[in-house]
């Protein structure tokens, strides 16, 4: 469920979750992850699930972008316009 | 609502009742014939199958997961072909369902009462497990979409009337529904399979087959992740479940056997060596339902664990068909080896098990992830 949280802390969390398949998050937050090949397919499908049941937003079709999903701080950005504070 | 005495859904129940008393005679006429007819698009459609997993106010059946996966057990121990139907139809309706755009999501109507059926189109000649070797092309043009490639081994493509056709285009892999009668379509059988010999497979050729913007599925960039990514994991769920029907079916085909034959004086299973062979094969069929029903159910409670249980599954099932229909086969001895026999057949279509939806080696490989994954989430304490 939705639940009220400060941009670093969905930052923390997307960089805790992402820290499950990379080796080092440190430093990561504008490295390009997806363009970049670091993360496999179905972890990017994972993350999507990750970022709507989280954080409860919806991705809908026309939010399929990389830009949207690319880097750490994209995903930030995302959940912020998502929930309407960005 | 509960069936009578099991606890289980009625819907099933109703499913099951039919398998036993139509479908089963059907599916041996069909695996002989090494054809799946069309007759079994209403029969399924009847069910409420072929709308399972499109929600009821998109104009599905909107079943469980777990209930979807029951029925494709159920299924895939008469017919592991027919069972491949449920695979690929469910995927292409799910998808739809999930990222289709309006004018596709009107169609699921359509798909769920059996109208049309619905197949899976990735694969090409040299791009099967490396999907990234994909060489059909979507060019945009005014108002739509130009396609142009050949796509191989599609499960049931002679009977679909829609394909889930994977293409690259400038901006990335994208997705879109085509249709049979679009022009510039050409489908024909494929070459016939030992495994999976009745389902229908097809090539499909695009020939600057010209698609209107709305058949675009998502957008491009995410078509081999989020559509055919996410479909695959579900793919492999059914398969893991059609897996375990099939495992299931060369196990009693063994027990059958075993108690009702004599050698040396003795019933076949009273040997220790066979009944080894039987405790093993019993315990890879159970765990590998086990594992299948879990993992159902953790996509019916949207578990971020989702893939993790599904790559075991998947693995655990078809790894059990492989041992039960080989068991099945040795206890057989010389009637075990006639060509076209049943026993014969399910050998065949274990092999497919560890083939579709990702090769064996590598779903070792995802889990390999998950497994790490898993680990590192609960020994750093990470997010939950
Ligand atoms: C009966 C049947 C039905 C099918 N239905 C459909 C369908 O409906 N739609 C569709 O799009 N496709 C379908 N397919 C195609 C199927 O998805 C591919 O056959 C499958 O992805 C494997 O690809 P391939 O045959 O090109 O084998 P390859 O990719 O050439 O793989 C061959 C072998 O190489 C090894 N290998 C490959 N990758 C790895 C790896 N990463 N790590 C270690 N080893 C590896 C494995 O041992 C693997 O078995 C069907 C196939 C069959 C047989």
């Amino acid at each position: 469920m939705a639940v009220e949280v400060s941009a670093d802390q969905v930052r923390d969390a997307v960089k805790a979750y992402l820290g499950r398949f990379l080796d080092d998050m440190d430093g990561m937050e504008d490295v390009d992850l997806i363009s970049g090949g670091l993360l496999d397919s179905l972890v990017a499908v994972q993350l999507i699930d990750f970022i709507q049941n989280r954080f409860g937003v919806t991705v809908d079709d026309e939010d399929l972008e990389i830009a949207n999903f690319d880097s750490v701080n994209r995903v930030v950005a995302f959940v912020e316009r998502k929930r309407g504070r960005a | 609502m509960s069936g009578p005495a099991t606890g289980e859904p009625e819907h099933l129940a109703a499913f099951e009742a039919l398998a036993a008393d139509k479908l089963a005679p059907l599916a041996e006429d069909w695996e002989r014939a090494g054809a799946v007819s069309r007759e079994i698009v209403p029969l399924l459609a009847g069910a409420g199958l072929l709308g399972a997993l499109v929600p009821t106010a998109s104009g599905g059946t909107g079943w469980s997961h777990r209930d979807y996966g029951e029925a494709n057990r159920v299924l895939g121990a008469l017919s592991p072909s027919a069972q491949s139907l449920l695979t690929v139809h469910g995927m292409v309706t799910q998808a739809l369902a999930r990222w289709g755009s309006a004018p596709l999501r009107a169609l699921l109507p359509r798909f769920a009462g059996g109208h049309a059926v619905a197949a899976f189109a990735l694969s090409e000649a040299d791009a099967g497990s490396d999907v990234r070797q994909l060489a059909s092309t979507a060019e945009q043009v005014d108002g739509g979409w130009r396609l142009t490639g050949v796509k191989r081994w599609i499960s049931f493509g002679q009977l679909a009337d829609a394909f889930l056709v994977f293409a690259r285009t400038a901006a990335g892999d994208a997705a879109f529904l085509v249709r049979r009668d679009d022009r510039g379509v050409t489908v024909s059988p494929e070459a016939r399979t030992a495994g999976l010999r009745a389902a229908r497979l097809a090539v499909l050729e695009l020939d600057g087959c010209t698609v209107p913007g709305e058949r675009l599925v998502g957008r491009p960039g995410f078509a081999l992740t989020q559509i055919g990514g996410r479909a695959l994991t579900y793919g492999r769920l059914w398969v893991a479940f059609g897996a375990v029907g099939l495992a299931e079916s060369c196990h009693r085909a063994t027990l059958e056997r075993i108690t009702t034959q004599s050698r040396f004086g003795q019933p076949l299973k009273d040997f220790q060596l066979v009944r080894g062979l039987v405790s093993d094969t019993e315990l890879a069929v159970r765990s590998a339902r086990l594992l299948a029903r879990q993992a159902a159910t953790a996509s019916d409670t949207a578990s971020q664990w989702l893939m993790d249980e599904v790559l075991a599954a998947k693995l655990a099932a078809s790894r059990a068909a492989t041992l039960a229909a080989g068991v099945c086969a040795q206890i057989h001895g010389a009637q075990g080896l006639v060509e076209d026999s049943p026993v014969q057949r399910r050998l065949a279509d274990a092999r497919v098990m560890e083939i579709i939806e990702g090769n064996t080696q590598l779903v070792q490989d995802l889990l390999a992830d998950q497994t790490i994954a898993r680990w590192r989430a609960t020994s750093r304490g990470g997010v939950q």
